[in-house]
């Protein structure tokens, strides 16, 4: 058991998202209005400090990068949602480079599921997950 | 398969770790650091090795690479 106080927000890159990073990917499964609500949710928990909803995405640039994402880190979802950074900025959306570089964390500050909706409503195309159900190391 | 605890896989945080709480699970005593549960959310399950318990209930977990059948939870138990 760890007795460490909560941090008033998640660590924050000095690197910004590079400007070429216009893909945000989630998995299909994350991206339920569902989970996304209940994820938002414990991340303000954890979070209370910072004042925001918050939901996990990783950045990438190229379609490999996408792939690449699909293997290593999001191999449970058999579909990926990819966004254009733009379009999650434009909707309303702050995305912070969060941790270790690709994470980043979509937030938000209005009612939970009035910004669950508005990024389930931001076009975004479907990538098939090739690595979806092989088997592990 | 029924998820013993409630986690976004797409989560991580400084520890690299998909990460909930300990309130987000059905029953929380299978929920024990080093054992292999069912976690996820929705569509997208994972076996997964309970990492460590905070103690204000943040959990983290090391998620398996693969899919889920009892067969495999069994098999990777039994090397833990």
């Amino acid at each position: 058991m760890s007795g460490e106080p909560p941090f008033e927000r998640p660590r924050i890159r000095h690197a910004a998202i590079p400007d070429d990073a216009w893909l945000v990917v989630r998995g299909v499964a994350s991206i339920e209005p569902v989970t996304s609500r209940r994820q938002a949710e414990l991340f303000r928990r954890r979070f209370e400090g910072w004042g925001r909803y918050g939901l996990s995405a990783y950045y990438a640039r190229s379609d490999d990068e996408v792939l690449d994402l699909g293997e290593d880190r999001l191999d449970a979802f058999e579909t990926l949602f990819v966004y254009r950074l733009a379009d999650v900025i434009d909707a309303g959306f702050e995305v912070v480079p969060t941790y270790r570089s690709p994470h980043v964390t979509i937030t938000f500050y209005d009612d939970v599921d009035t910004g669950v909706a508005r990024l389930l409503a931001v076009s975004h195309r479907t990538v098939s997950n090739p690595a979806f159900g092989q088997e592990g190391a | 398969m029924k998820i013993d605890l409630f986690v976004d896989l797409n989560t991580e945080d400084e520890t690299g770790l998909p990460w909930t709480y300990i309130d987000q699970a059905a029953d929380q005593s299978v929920v024990v650091p080093g054992r292999l549960i069912i976690v996820g959310a929705g569509t997208a399950i994972a076996i997964a090795e309970v990492i460590d318990i905070a103690a204000d209930g943040l959990v983290h977990v090391r998620p398996l690479p693969g899919p889920v059948t009892e067969q495999r939870l069994t098999n990777a138990s039994q090397r833990v």
